[in-house]
């Protein structure tokens, strides 16, 4: 519940690296975000997102296929839409923003 | 230093009925002043080992209880806590005076102290190495530390675990303990030796009865430590003893939900708690039988010392 | 009458009184002192504000350490409130600039952090408050609302009275945080005896330099704050607010010698020429606010008859400085005297005054129990 449906061309970024500190605990990640003073426990995905993928404008498509050709495996439709169901839940919890691509 | 015990049970009422009693619980300098006569002998008892503070000094909280009366009548008697001269919350019947006294001084601590890191745990320490306990229900964590500190173990308290965040180092606040209910029992079977405040009835927790902390460990209140174990303990009825490695995740989710100020700290709670999940060794433990429990915690303590 | 020891009012006003006219010495207190200025500062909220002076001045590392942890330990809310001010202004810009370039004033605290003013160092910071067009007031509060915020709960009584009687919209309160939005239209109650318009507000609202948001020019900012002094403080915050327009006074007349005239001009022409008077009166009295002696004597002309002034002055102190914290607490009758003093301020008819009291009454009973609220009455 929030924002305008993003659509097929909405790209996504993450906010700027310095908001963030990251510590590694076994396979999952905490993630402090400062300016907003929350705690998030990510799996590898969505920090692979954060860190690397969304350094630059993405679209869900986009960030799908970097994320599945970081595993070595191929995308499929379903994994773009539970990229994008991801993508919106970072941007609700303010991780990261729609740009210009 | 002087302790409370020096004066005597009736210079005690005097202080407290007067300029109050000043006294050093850990890391910090309480006043207490109290109008009601039938706490002045427990509460001698429970404190008589603290440190006796003077009036010259800037204290770190105030408390006062006063007998309110909700309605002229006997039935209604009333205990009211004043925190610099204001109520924090509703007045409570005036039997429970000695428990409202102890809550009091827990909510001030919790409201207030925010140079630490507050988690809600328990620690004792041995070997110059501290075991948490942090709380989640069911966890019997001051049952579990009423016995472990009458079985060779320092209390540094059974409710804070107070964590300097630049080192996480923890801090001693040692304090009454206050057993519910059938937990009474089972340390007055557990440890005879144990001194033991009045049982409170029909409080919002049941009936409640406070282990007076050892003196050793309130002569030791100035020394604090690092964290060897964080175990989360869990109270199962007849269960069988269990104790397994916890995930440095689950470990750290766990820690910082019971922390009192996890988020006001920022990135310093932050850091603080991935610093102490990743020194410690993490364990969750599954118990029903307290003497089985302690005697593992013994174990694990003798066999890390042994070990390192 | 033998020499006596000073009495508790005497060195509550002292303690307070030293404590913000020379805060360095603080430092330089026996601890007994030491111990009291803390109980009060915390009392009045500026426990906050001394601690940021004192670590600033390199004065914190040599108290003992019972103060120095109460001290610090302000500092950490400090910056939790001041996080939380300021994450909480980004979603709501981002929220209500989703459709279009809305037009967002910040109000008061928002104001003073968004612009880095002088009183935002060491302040404890609660709700945000943002000014609107009254037109736009209602596409303000449906985006907002689009975008997870939700008021509090309300029966369509209370609303009616709540958006009928004051200048805000009920508080929303987003679903993941807990830092209420207060939109405004105005800065007095609509149906208050002042009339100052929103329009001649945001006609010479500013951009804050950085930020997307806008403030009240320097007047407006000030006169709003003496308003909110009159209208809305709690008698707890009183004297925080009056230090507020000390500071603020301070900082802009130093920027601009031309300041003190703008002010009291504006003051007229937004017909807030009560409040500025004994902002004015009051600020220079207790704190020497440096307000040339040529606006003091202008400033009459927004004064009542001398005989409330006289009652004034002899009732606003011993509303400003509180009870010794040892001394028997009459929370009840202290809350009634705050509301007789201000409703002598503002003159209200005995009508309206007892519709006011049912105002706060309904504002109490509906905002509950904040989070917030049990937490500063002890440790703010």
């Amino acid at each position: 519940m929030s924002d305008a449906t993003a659509g097929v061309t909405t790209h996504w970024r993450a906010r700027p690296a310095h908001e963030f500190v990251s510590s590694q605990l076994g396979a999952d990640y905490a993630v402090y975000h400062r300016p907003s003073g929350r705690t998030h426990f990510l799996n590898a995905a969505a920090a692979d997102l954060l860190e690397r993928v969304l350094l630059q404008p993405r679209t869900a498509a986009a960030a799908a296929a970097e994320l599945a050709a970081g595993e070595g495996a191929p995308g499929s439709a379903e994994f773009v839409a539970v990229v994008a169901e991801s993508l919106s839940r970072l941007e609700y919890l303010g991780l990261i923003e729609r740009c210009e691509p | 230093m002087r302790v409370v015990g020096e004066l005597g049970q009736a210079g005690f009422a005097e202080r407290l009925r007067g300029q109050g009693l000043g006294v050093r619980l850990g890391p910090f300098d309480v006043k207490v002043r109290s109008g009601i006569a039938a706490i002045e002998a427990p509460l001698y008892g429970l404190y008589r080992d603290y440190p006796l503070l003077d009036d010259e000094r800037t204290f770190s909280m105030h408390l006062q209880l006063t007998a309110a009366r909700a309605f002229p009548r006997l039935d209604r008697a009333t205990v009211r806590l004043l925190v610099d001269g204001r109520a924090p919350h509703e007045d409570l019947p005036r039997g429970q005076a000695l428990a409202v006294l102890e809550w009091g001084i827990n909510l001030v601590i919790a409201l207030r102290a925010h140079s630490l890191l507050m988690l809600h745990s328990g620690a004792v320490e041995r070997g110059g190495s501290v075991m948490l306990f942090p709380a989640w229900p069911g966890s019997g964590k001051t049952t579990l530390c009423a016995a472990l500190v009458h079985r060779g173990w320092r209390l540094f308290s059974d409710e804070f675990g107070l964590v300097r965040p630049s080192t996480i180092e923890v801090l001693p606040i040692p304090r009454p303990m206050p057993l519910k209910n059938e937990s009474i029992d089972v340390i007055r079977a557990f440890a005879p030796e144990a001194e033991l405040g009045p049982a409170i009835p029909n409080t919002r927790k049941g009936t409640i009865a406070h282990v007076k902390v050892p003196a050793a460990s309130i002569r030791a209140s100035a020394h604090s430590a690092a964290v060897r174990w964080i175990v989360f303990p869990q109270w199962v009825a007849g269960a069988s003893l269990r104790c397994e490695e916890m995930s440095k995740a689950d470990a750290f989710l766990m820690l910082a939900t019971n922390a009192f100020n996890y988020e006001m700290l920022g990135e310093a709670g932050f850091a603080a708690v991935h610093r102490l999940v990743t020194a410690a060794a993490c364990y969750r433990l599954v118990y029903s039988d307290l003497a089985e429990a302690v005697r593992l915690l013994n174990e694990m303590a003798a066999n890390d010392a042994s070990g390192s | 009458m033998q020499a006596a020891a000073e009495s508790p009012a005497a060195a509550v006003r002292r303690s307070l009184t030293d404590l913000l006219r020379a805060p360095d010495g603080v430092a330089a207190l026996p601890a007994r002192d030491l111990d009291l200025t803390l109980r009060l500062a915390r009392r009045v909220r500026l426990l906050g504000r001394l601690a940021e002076r004192l670590q600033r001045r390199g004065l914190l590392a040599a108290l003992p350490p019972a103060a120095r942890e109460q001290l610090e330990s302000a500092l950490v809310v400090v910056d939790a409130r001041a996080r939380a001010a300021r994450w909480e202004l980004d979603r709501l810009l981002r929220a209500l600039r989703s459709r279009r370039e809305m037009r967002v004033v910040a109000l008061k605290g928002s104001a003073y952090l968004l612009a880095g003013l002088p009183n935002a160092a060491g302040r404890v910071f609660a709700d945000v408050d943002l000014l609107f067009a009254e037109a736009e007031l209602a596409e303000a509060e449906s985006l907002l609302v689009a975008h997870g915020w939700r008021g509090t709960k309300l029966s369509a009584y209370d609303q009616h009275y709540y958006r009928a009687w004051t200048h805000e919209l009920p508080p929303l309160v987003h679903d993941e945080r807990e830092v209420e939005a207060d939109l405004h239209h105005n800065i007095v109650p609509r149906m208050g005896r002042l009339k100052p318009s929103g329009a001649l507000l945001l006609a010479r609202a500013r951009p804050i330099p950085g930020t997307l948001f806008e403030r009240l020019a320097d007047p407006d900012l000030v006169l709003h704050a003496m308003t909110h002094l009159m209208f809305d403080s709690e008698m707890a915050d009183a004297l925080r607010d009056l230090v507020d327009i000390d500071d603020l006074l301070r900082h802009f007349s130093a920027a601009d010698p031309e300041f003190w005239d703008a002010l009291w001009a504006r003051a007229e022409e937004l017909d807030l020429a009560r409040p500025a008077f004994y902002a004015l009166r009051y600020a220079h009295a207790l704190l020497g606010t440096p307000v040339p002696a040529t606006v003091l004597r202008r400033s009459q002309r927004g004064a009542p008859v001398r005989a409330v002034v006289w009652i004034m002055d002899r009732l606003v102190p011993r509303a400003l400085f509180p009870p010794h914290p040892d001394a028997p607490s009459r929370v009840a009758a202290i809350a009634r005297f705050w509301l007789y003093v201000r409703s002598l301020w503002i003159r209200m008819p005995p009508l309206l005054l007892v519709r006011h009291l049912g105002y706060k009454f309904y504002v109490r009973r509906i905002r509950g129990a904040r989070p917030i609220a049990a937490e500063t009455r002890v440790a703010n």
